[in-house]
């Protein structure tokens, strides 16, 4: 978190992270470039970083649209996901390397201007099998353009996170364009299995991790109540059921409360974070403030905002305790609205059974 | 009421010095099953590739080379490499220019240097001159070309032949025919890109012959050998524009087979003799 936005707020896991990803990209290069040397000498020095960054390009993207689903399945995998951007960003530049590669390679030096000679060389539109598969390159690299653009904090705040995160969805599209930019063109010419196979097992493997992700999510939605009374509190769950300084999530009617249990006091605020959208109630209370698990934005649990001089607002909900019971109203108050925790008293918590 | 609880004791915060041990323990994990991905996955893409093209183009490599350059049925520069039976043996290099241009440019520059006394250089007078041209040579499976690379268009010498100084080019009717194959273009066939056919070639080979490069038809026996057919118009002028849309797919081209010095080449009217094949 910073009041003010830089270029990169470095720290110590940003740095080994970057590291890594530059490490990764050299030596995945230069192993392909080796090997190419070994293997097929014939191959010219063009064609070999046309295919080894688009190889390399299109295993980042699997990488970066597996994060997601794997952090929410495993929180484990969290630390991929909060520097996720600078793989997004690395991952682009290297498409973007077998983009221009691909243009000076295939288009320049020619009767016709290389970016229109990308959509008029080969004019098949109407054909499957012909289809051009550069413009759909063309495209999804437009795309991640747009997204490294704005991948900084500057542009998820002026934009609102709604907007950001809608823009970034479009990462799915890129994603389906690559996939067709591959089958319609390199594929045609090298349909080996070694190269095919490769692909569609990843292709389901994501899939399969976005409905494994998502089921988990749904079948939490699914054991909450659908209507949920217009007025009065909702029983959530008993005081023990809330580990010291972590939260239970409850969706109440369309919203998630994330219900924070800290410092002997209980609050509830939205689960949504105002950074990303992250999960607020996996996360932790530190130094009295509420953390998010994706990106370490901290709020007040019992304010309703992000402390001093950051600020960024949540929705709260009353909390009440009756006997062992932790009890919710679901209806939310506006963000940045404080209100009172409900204090544990002693008795309100069962002794343990000895 | 169901709820959703987290129950790891652990939580991981990105700008904390250090992740907590067992997440750290976890991570370097993944990060070593990502280093061997590094190795194996390009060394794996390698392997699986179809092999490339032995096709060589000399770049960075100049040569000189004399002969009589014609315009036709292709620009060519006609170099005499011995006699036999009192004949000579002529072997024909289509000419090309840097990029993606054919030898007609090249021709054009030879013009412009060329003492404008000596009239009309671009028909088949221009025949009456051996040149010593300046280039990068293109060589496959027995075919050769020439490109005249960027500031090397000039000639070397331009000399003035007698009448019936030249040899005489060897022109054989073989009849009408219908050939199946993929029409390619030759700088990147024969040596500049590989590969130089197929859909991934297809735009950089549309450019090619656009921009005058000879197309050529290879055609494969079943034993995978190729033959290679330039590709001309009935009165053997350039159809370039023309056969655009039946590049890099496979087509059957129908029409008049000829041998010329030692090229074979099909004259056909693109709109009626090239069908693509499916």
């Amino acid at each position: 978190m910073s009041v003010h936005y830089r270029a990169v707020q470095w720290n110590r896991q940003k740095r080994i992270y970057d590291a890594c990803i530059v490490g990764g990209i050299v030596a995945f290069l230069a192993v392909f470039v080796l090997a190419h040397r070994a293997l097929h000498p014939e191959a010219t020095t063009e064609t070999v970083l046309i295919r080894g960054t688009a190889t390399l390009a299109l295993v980042m993207l699997h990488g970066i649209l597996a994060i997601g689903p794997l952090a929410r399945i495993d929180r484990r995998f969290l630390p991929f996901l909060y520097n996720r951007r600078h793989l997004g960003v690395a991952m682009f530049l290297v498409a973007a390397v077998h983009g221009v590669l691909s243009i000076l390679q295939f288009h320049s030096l020619g009767d016709e201007f290389p970016l229109v000679s990308l959509f008029t060389s080969n004019t098949q539109y109407t054909s499957l099998a012909d289809f051009p598969f550069q413009p759909l390159g063309f495209f999804a690299l437009v795309i991640l353009f747009f997204m490294a653009a704005t991948s900084h904090d500057f542009w998820l705040a002026n934009l609102s996170p709604r907007v950001w995160k809608t823009l970034h969805m479009f990462v799915y599209l890129a994603y389906a364009l690559v996939v067709m930019h591959v089958m319609l063109g390199a594929a045609q010419r090298d349909s080996s299995p070694w190269l095919v196979g490769p692909l569609a097992a990843a292709m389901l493997g994501l899939v399969v991790l976005h409905v494994a992700a998502g089921r988990r999510e749904t079948r939490f939605d699914a054991g909450s109540p659908s209507e949920t009374p217009d007025e009065g509190f909702v029983d959530l769950c008993a005081i023990d059921d809330i580990p010291e300084d972590r939260a239970v999530t409850a969706c109440l009617g369309d919203e998630r409360i994330a219900v924070f249990r800290y410092d002997g006091k209980i609050s509830a605020i939205s689960n949504v974070c105002r950074h990303q959208n992250g999960p607020l109630g996996e996360g932790k209370v530190i130094d009295g403030c509420v953390t998010c698990p994706w990106h370490g934005f901290q709020y007040l649990p019992a304010e309703g905002r992000a402390p001093e001089p950051f600020t960024e607002k949540l929705e709260t909900y009353d909390v009440r305790i009756d006997g062992d019971r932790v009890l919710v109203n679901p209806t939310p108050h506006p963000e940045g609205t404080a209100r009172p925790p409900a204090v544990i008293r002693e008795r309100d918590v069962p002794e343990e059974r000895s | 009421m169901s709820v959703y609880r987290t129950r790891e004791s652990e939580f991981y915060v990105g700008y904390h010095e250090k992740a907590p041990p067992a997440t750290g323990r976890f991570v370097r994990v993944v990060v070593g099953v990502i280093a061997v991905a590094c190795v194996v996955v390009p060394l794996g893409f390698t392997a699986a590739q179809r092999p490339f093209s032995t096709a060589t183009f000399e770049f960075g490599s100049l040569r000189e080379l004399s002969g009589f350059v014609t315009r036709d049925p292709v620009p060519m520069l006609r170099v005499v490499v011995g006699y036999a039976q009192g004949e000579a043996v002529v072997v024909s290099l289509p000419l090309l220019a840097p990029g993606k241009f054919g030898g007609a440019r090249v021709l054009d520059a030879i013009e412009k240097m060329i003492d404008p006394s000596i009239p009309p250089v671009l028909s088949q007078e221009v025949a009456t001159l051996e040149v010593t041209l300046r280039g990068t040579l293109v060589y496959h499976d027995g075919k050769t070309l020439f490109e005249l690379s960027e500031g090397e268009e000039t000639p070397v010498s331009v000399d003035v032949l007698a009448e019936g100084a030249l040899p005489k080019v060897k022109v054989e009717s073989l009849g009408r025919t219908t050939l199946r194959g993929e029409i390619v273009d030759s700088k990147c066939y024969f040596g500049v890109m590989k590969p130089g056919l197929g859909k991934p070639h297809r735009s950089c080979a549309i450019r090619c012959i656009s921009g005058g490069i000879p197309p050529v038809l290879m055609v494969r026996n079943a034993e995978g050998d190729a033959d290679y057919i330039l590709v001309v118009g009935p009165e053997r002028e350039p159809v370039n524009e023309r056969i655009l849309d039946y590049v890099a797919i496979p087509v059957e081209v129908e029409g008049e087979l000829e041998r010329f010095d030692d090229w074979l080449l099909i004259r056909t009217d693109p709109a009626s003799g090239i069908t693509p094949v499916r």
